[in-house]
C-alpha cells in the first residue's frame, strides 16, 4: 500500500488533476472577484471549450492546441454576449447590484441550462472522444501518456502566465484592487466595467481553455460541465471567494486529495468526498482554508 | 475667488433617500475649503457625489468651464478631482507601494508613478519605512497617510477630504492637519469633511456649514470659527 501512495505515478496524475482544477478555478474566481458573480454555468463554457477543439479536431485533423485558442475564443464571445445582454444591466445601479450574488444563480442556472440542451439538440446526448498523443511513454518506471503530460504543462504556462501578469502589471494590480474593494477601486480612479468586462470573458475564455484540455483525455457529452462546476466551486471556497493565488493552491491541493482518496477507498467515493468537503468547508471555515478572516 | 470647483443645486442620494437637497458651493483654487456640520448632515453623500461614487441627481458640477456632474468617477480621477475615502479603504492585501501604485492608475499620473511615488514618501516616510508591508497590517494613522498619499498619487487639482482624521490618536491627526496646508502650496484645492470643526476651521479659508441637505452658513473660516451659531448647527 505505501509503495503505491509513494509512487510518482500517482504524485504526477494528482498534478494533472489539481493544474486542471486550478485552471477551472482561476476562471471562476476572476468572475467572482471582480463581479461578485456566481457563474454556475462555468463546467458548460468548459463543455463548450471540449466540444469545440473535438470537432476542430474530429473534421479537420487540426490538433487540440491549435483549437484550443479557437475554443478560449469561443468561449469568451458567449461571455460577451452575457454580458452585454444580462450583466451590464444588472451590475448597473445600486439597488441592482445588492442583490447580484442571489441573481447571478438563478441567471447563470438559465444559461447552464441553455447551453446544455442547445448542445444536446446540436450534437445529441451520447458521449464522444478522440485519440490525440496517447502514446504511453515510461521515464524511469513512470508511466504517462503524452496528452496528459500536454495538460500539465499547458497549464502550467497559463497559470504562471496569469499570476506574473496579476501581480506584475498595473493592468494585473488593478485587478487586485478591484476584487479587494470595488468602491476603493472606484475611488482611485480604475474604470471598474471595462475591468469587469475584461476579467468576465477572461474567465469564460479560462474555462474554454480548461475544455480543450480535458478533451484531450476524457470523454466528452452535453451535461460534462455539472461535476467541474461543482469542483471549482470546491476549490475557490478553499481557497478563499475572490482570492486568485488561494485558489491556484486550493485546485492542486484538492486534486491530490481526490486522488489519494479514491486510491485508498474506492471511486465510488469521489462524488461524496467533493461534496463532502464543499458542506464541511462552508460549515466550519466558511472564509476558506486558506483565506484570510477579512478586518473590516 | 477663482473656483476651480462650483456646485449648483445638487440633489442626490442613496436610490429613494434624497440626502443632498439642493447644494450650492465653490472650492477656490488652492484653497482649503471646510465643510462641516452634524453626523447624517450629508458631507460624505456630498464628498462621494462629487466623486462621481453616487450618481448626481439634479443640479450642476463644474471643474473649470465642463460640466462633469454626468461622468463616471475614473473620468473625474482622470480631471484630477479624487476623494481620500472615510474609512481610508486601503487595499488590504496589497502592499504599501502596490496601493501607491494604484493610485496613479489615470492617464495624467501613470508615467510619472515613480517620480510620485517619491515624493509621497517625502511627505510620509512612515510609508517608505513600510513600502513592502500589507497595507492590512498597518495601524489606523498609517492607514490614513496611506490613503492621502494614494489620492496624491493620482496628481489630484482638487482633493476631497472625507474625515481624515476620524478615530486616529491626537498626535496623528496633528500630523494630518500639519500637512493637509502644505498641500495647497503645490496648487491642490482642499475640499474637507471634518469633525473636528475648530482645528479644521483653523485651518480653511473658507468654509460652509451643511444642515439636512442644505447649506445653512458659509463664511471665512476664521468667522465660522468665532460664529456661536456653527457649534450649535453642528451640535444638531
Amino acid at each position: 500500500m505505501i509503495e503505491i501512495l509513494i509512487s510518482p505515478q500517482l504524485a504526477f496524475s494528482a498534478l494533472v488533476l489539481g493544474s486542471l482544477y486550478s485552471l477551472i478555478a482561476l476562471g471562476l474566481n476572476l468572475v467572482y472577484g471582480t463581479m461578485r458573480l456566481l457563474n454556475i454555468a462555468h463546467g458548460d463554457l468548459i463543455m463548450i471549450g471540449a466540444y469545440t477543439t473535438f470537432w476542430i479536431f474530429t473534421l479537420t485533423g487540426i490538433p487540440p492546441f491549435v483549437g484550443l485558442p479557437l475554443a478560449a475564443g469561443i468561449a469568451a464571445a458567449i461571455g460577451a454576449i452575457l454580458y452585454f445582454s444580462i450583466f451590464r444591466r444588472q451590475l448597473s445601479g445600486i439597488d441592482r447590484v445588492e442583490r447580484i450574488e442571489a441573481n447571478s444563480l438563478l441567471l447563470f442556472f438559465g444559461v447552464s441550462v441553455i447551453l446544455q440542451n442547445t448542445v444536446g439538440m446540436m450534437f445529441s446526448g451520447s458521449p464522444r472522444a478522440y485519440q490525440f498523443l496517447d502514446t504511453v511513454y515510461e521515464v524511469s518506471g513512470l508511466m504517462m501518456t503524452g496528452n496528459r503530460l500536454a495538460i500539465l504543462i499547458f497549464a502550467a504556462i497559463v497559470l504562471t502566465s496569469v499570476v506574473i501578469f496579476l501581480t506584475r502589471s498595473q493592468y494585473g494590480l488593478s485587478i487586485s484592487a478591484l476584487i479587494q474593494n470595488q468602491t476603493a477601486a472606484r475611488v482611485v480612479g480604475i474604470n471598474v466595467s471595462r475591468l469587469q468586462f475584461v476579467s468576465f470573458i477572461s474567465g469564460f475564455a479560462l474555462a474554454g481553455i480548461a475544455g480543450a484540455l480535458v478533451s484531450m483525455t476524457e470523454q466528452i457529452s452535453p451535461f460534462m460541465g455539472f461535476p467541474f462546476t461543482i469542483a471549482a466551486f470546491v476549490v475557490i471556497i478553499l481557497g478563499g471567494l475572490g482570492n486568485i493565488k488561494g485558489g491556484i493552491i486550493a485546485g492542486m491541493l484538492l486534486g491530490f486529495v481526490e486522488i489519494y482518496v479514491v486510491v485508498l477507498t474506492s471511486a465510488n467515493f469521489r462524488s461524496m468526498l467533493i461534496y463532502g468537503l464543499f458542506v464541511g468547508i462552508l460549515l466550519l471555515r466558511p472564509e476558506g482554508l486558506l483565506g484570510k478572516t477579512r478586518r473590516h | 475667488m477663482n473656483a476651480r470647483l462650483k456646485v449648483e443645486g445638487i440633489r442626490s442620494g442613496y436610490g429613494e433617500i434624497q440626502v443632498l437637497r439642493g447644494i450650492e458651493m465653490l472650492c477656490g483654487e488652492a484653497q482649503i475649503t471646510a465643510l462641516v456640520g452634524s453626523n447624517g448632515a450629508g458631507k460624505s453623500t456630498l464628498l462621494r457625489t462629487l466623486a462621481g461614487i453616487l450618481p448626481t441627481a439634479t443640479g450642476r458640477i463644474l471643474h473649470g468651464e465642463a460640466e462633469i456632474q454626468r461622468l463616471p468617477s475614473h473620468e473625474r480621477v482622470a480631471r484630477g478631482i479624487i476623494m481620500v475615502p472615510e474609512g481610508r479603504l486601503v487595499f488590504p492585501d496589497l502592499s504599501v507601494e502596490e496601493n501607491l501604485r494604484t493610485g496613479a492608475v489615470n492617464v495624467r499620473a501613470r508615467d510619472v508613478w515613480s517620480k510620485t511615488v517619491k515624493e509621497v514618501y517625502d511627505l510620509f516616510p512612515r510609508l517608505l519605512e513600510r513600502q513592502k508591508q500589507l497595507a492590512g497590517t498597518l495601524s489606523g494613522g498609517e492607514q490614513q497617510m496611506l490613503a492621502l498619499g494614494r489620492g496624491l498619487m493620482g496628481l489630484p487639482e482638487v482633493l476631497l477630504l472625507d474625515e481624515p482624521t476620524l478615530g486616529l490618536a491626537p498626535s496623528v491627526a496633528t500630523q494630518i492637519f500639519n500637512i493637509i496646508p502644505q498641500l495647497t502650496e503645490s496648487n491642490i484645492s482642499i475640499l474637507i469633511a471634518e469633525q473636528d470643526l475648530n482645528r479644521v476651521l483653523d485651518i480653511a479659508h473658507f468654509g460652509y456649514v451643511i444642515e439636512n441637505g442644505r447649506i445653512t452658513m458659509q463664511d471665512t473660516g476664521s468667522a465660522l470659527r468665532n460664529n456661536p451659531a456653527v457649534a450649535e448647527a453642528y451640535l444638531g
